[in-house]
């Protein structure tokens, strides 16, 4: 079964504005996590928001569950949108009383569990709530109405690498369960690298690549070279490029490269930076 | 949607509080002042900011965009917003009803009921044509800047705001016959007649329904062709609502609703006054008549227990039951001579010697002990303070069935100003005291203010041995 299926997706705001999300499509399987990266303004963000209904779209379908989009199958869709989620004038408890109306299936128990290791207090108001303690009541109620799918837009940004190791934690837990899935978009590709079993790469709108990571990582690699040599590769096989005064650096289908190149291992940062500067 | 609502009142819940202490200090002046105009529009404004800021957040904040992705339906959320708006309107309208009980709660206890029942019916009434008013205008402003900004979210939010504009015409018009209310339009009176009620109910429901529409546009998942088709849809629908209320509109303006109504004691107003006034004297005539046979019966006799009790049992008969308590007629049984049958002989009231003084007693025995016509004229007059505006006074003495006897144009060093004469406050209360008071309030009004007021009381003792 696949926690969401997106066909042919596209978006575009305006006639006038340059951005448009062109023919996305992508499949997440149950019990996977997948990560969605791409510049600013490569689309993340729209392509959430249309396949959470949030924004509608121009064309395409969107199925959770192997289910058309419906109300119901967002009961089981837990959505970390940012930190501004919650009126600001609520405090933990009233959240609680808000959504367990709202979930079919909101465990109050669990809630307040995680309020608790997350250290969060219970009767302040939101607007006392730091970035990082407001992501993590985000987080909080997405882990407590039993989803079995979480998305998340960009959940560690801008917060510090102790709270983000120990956000990342909580989505290891949670993907524990062979039924639970992850969208987690971010540019902050380490994060990514960690927990995400699949990449998906989005510029410009458009869907560059979708793969699992470890195929990823064994499918492309790094070669330091002069441009002269460069030449001697097939184009098809340089994904990106990078020219200095020492030489070039470049992203390449090991498939297609001749034995005297040298290959480095890619990282998900490299390979991401060099796909978005070095873009044919 | 419950849930939501919850939402709505938490999120304001510290304006809710400002809201109690409000309402608390409304009573409180209320109280004192027997006034609340002043402070109940202060209460309009609380609730118009309050759903106001409620609104205007979610427009701006992540939680518009984050509710939507969560299993509830636009429609569920703008129907938590409307019920939140009508019920904060509720809350005002019922505080400002317990504000006139409590405002009239020593005419209550008085037995005034039939004044303070006037009075707050009237107020209660005012105060949601007020209201209505305020959702009008706040609803009309909305629509037109949306209309010019093309903004179908915000639309959403004020469309809404219409039909509880009707919604509480209607209630204005369910809740007292219109003849009775007296504001300063007249459209309330208009209203009333079906056929704008029924060009109301279809305004309502064609809002209503664009509203849903609405709902419809912003969590519609279909490609743009068809969203287009159902924005063509609401806007034909928002303009046959908006349509059908300027008809409506038309219609009252044609039946008169809009023009200013003229305060004016009218002959009607004065008869009715008149008939209250001969009631009353039925009434006493009849108690009069009976207490005579009593009191002859007993003329001269030593009063027993068992004769206390006819006593009692003959005033309960005539109405003044519910005014002897036990401690007064204990207080009778040890001075046998007290409760109306010693003053045969009275030289003063050669006609009816007996049957006065019983009435001045037993009316004796009902005084209430904080208040007495001194006290009630003092009150009355402490509400015309120098530099109140004239349209206020005016609304004051209708609030208090003041009828002025005259009004008398002067000049002061050449600069015109009027006197208000009234004379008979406390005359009406008669029948409570054992003492006659009249009361007479002159007040004088100069560039629609009050100037100067001045109270001449006089007490006419009916019975000196009483008092």
């Amino acid at each position: 079964m696949n926690a969401f299926e997106i066909k042919n997706m596209s978006k575009r705001y305006s006639k006038s504005d340059r951005f448009e999300l062109k023919n996305v499509s992508l499949t997440l399987p149950s019990g996977c996590i997948m990560g969605l990266i791409g510049e600013n303004g490569a689309g993340k963000t729209t392509l959430i928001n249309a396949m959470l209904g949030i924004i509608s779209k121009d064309s395409g379908e969107v199925s959770f569950f192997d289910e058309p989009e419906c109300i119901s199958s967002k009961d089981e869709i837990g959505v970390v949108l940012g930190e501004d989620s919650f009126p600001d004038m609520l405090n933990p408890i009233q959240v609680n009383k808000m959504m367990k109306g709202i979930y079919s299936k909101w465990d109050e128990e669990k809630y307040f569990d995680l309020l608790q290791r997350f250290d969060l207090p219970e009767k302040k108001a939101l607007k006392a709530f730091s970035r990082g303690m407001k992501v993590k009541l985000s987080i909080a109620v997405a882990l407590s109405h039993n989803a079995r799918l979480l998305i998340l837009d960009e959940p560690t940004n801008g917060l510090d690498p102790v709270i983000r190791d120990e956000i990342v934690d909580i989505f290891y837990e949670f993907t524990r369960n062979p039924q639970n899935s992850v969208l987690i978009s971010s540019h902050i590709v380490s994060d990514l690298e960690k927990l995400c079993d699949y990449i998906a790469f989005l510029h410009r709108g458009k869907l560059v690549l979708c793969e699992e990571k470890d195929r990823l990582l064994e499918q492309y690699g790094i070669i330091h070279c002069t441009a002269e040599e460069l030449k001697k590769i097939d184009s098809d096989a340089i994904k990106g490029e990078k020219v200095s005064p020492y030489g070039v650096e470049a992203v390449v289908e090991r498939r297609a490269i001749p034995a005297e190149f040298e290959i480095s291992p890619v990282g998900v940062e490299e390979l991401f930076v060099l796909l978005v500067k070095g873009a044919r | 949607m419950k849930n939501l609502l919850y939402k709505e009142f938490a999120q304001s819940k510290s304006m809710l509080k400002i809201g109690v202490a409000l309402s608390v200090l409304v009573l409180l002046v209320s109280l004192k002042l027997h006034s609340i105009a002043a402070l109940d529009s202060m209460l309009c404004v609380l609730a118009l900011s309050m759903i106001a800021r409620n609104m205007g957040d979610d427009e701006k904040s992540g939680w518009e965009k984050y509710s939507r992705a969560l299993p509830n339906t636009a429609f569920q959320r703008m129907g938590a917003k409307y019920v939140f708006s009508i019920l904060i309107m509720l809350m005002i309208s019922a505080v400002m009803f317990l504000a006139t009980l409590l405002g009239n709660i020593k005419a209550i206890t008085l037995g005034e009921t039939e004044f303070v029942l006037n009075a707050f019916k009237k107020t209660a009434t005012s105060e949601i044509f007020r209201l209505s008013l305020i959702f009008g205008s706040l609803s009309l402003v909305f629509l037109i800047s949306c209309i010019f900004k093309g903004q179908v979210r915000a639309l959403l939010v004020a469309v809404p705001i219409a039909p509880a504009l009707l919604i509480t015409y209607l209630m204005s018009s369910w809740l007292m016959p219109m003849s009775e209310i007296d504001v300063v339009y007249k459209s309330v009176e208009s209203i009333s007649k079906p056929k704008h009620l029924i060009m109301l109910g279809i305004s309502a429901i064609l809002f209503l329904a664009a509203t849903y529409l609405l709902c419809v546009i912003l969590e519609t998942k279909s490609g743009r062709e068809k969203l287009k088709a159902v924005k063509a849809f609401a806007a034909v629908l928002t303009v046959a609502a908006l349509a059908v209320s300027g008809a409506t509109v038309y219609a009252l303006k044609k039946d008169g609703a809009f023009e200013r109504r003229e305060y004016s004691y009218t002959e009607e107003y004065e008869q009715s006054i008149k008939e209250k006034e001969e009631e009353w004297e039925r009434q006493n005539e009849l108690s009069r008549a009976d207490m005579m046979k009593y009191v002859e019966a007993f003329c001269g006799e030593t009063m027993s227990d068992q004769k206390t009790e006819y006593i009692k049992e003959r005033l309960t008969e005539n109405g003044f039951g519910d005014r002897i308590a036990q401690d007064d007629v204990m207080y009778s049984t040890d001075y046998p001579l007290a409760i109306g049958i010693h003053t045969y002989g009275n030289s003063e009231n050669p006609e009816y010697p007996n049957m006065l003084n019983v009435w001045a007693n037993v009316s004796a025995t009902e005084i209430i002990t904080d208040s007495n016509p001194v006290d009630l004229a003092n009150q009355i007059a402490g509400m015309f303070t120098e530099g109140l505006s004239e349209e206020k006074m005016i609304e004051y003495m209708k609030m208090y069935n003041l009828c002025p006897d005259a009004v008398h144009e002067n000049l002061d060093n050449g600069k015109p100003y009027k006197t208000y004469h009234i004379d008979y406050i406390i005359e009406e209360n008669i029948p409570l005291y054992n003492v006659r008071a009249s009361v007479q309030l002159s007040i004088d009004v100069m560039d629609g203010e009050i100037w100067t007021t001045r109270v001449y009381l006089e007490e006419d003792d009916v019975n000196p041995q009483t008092k």
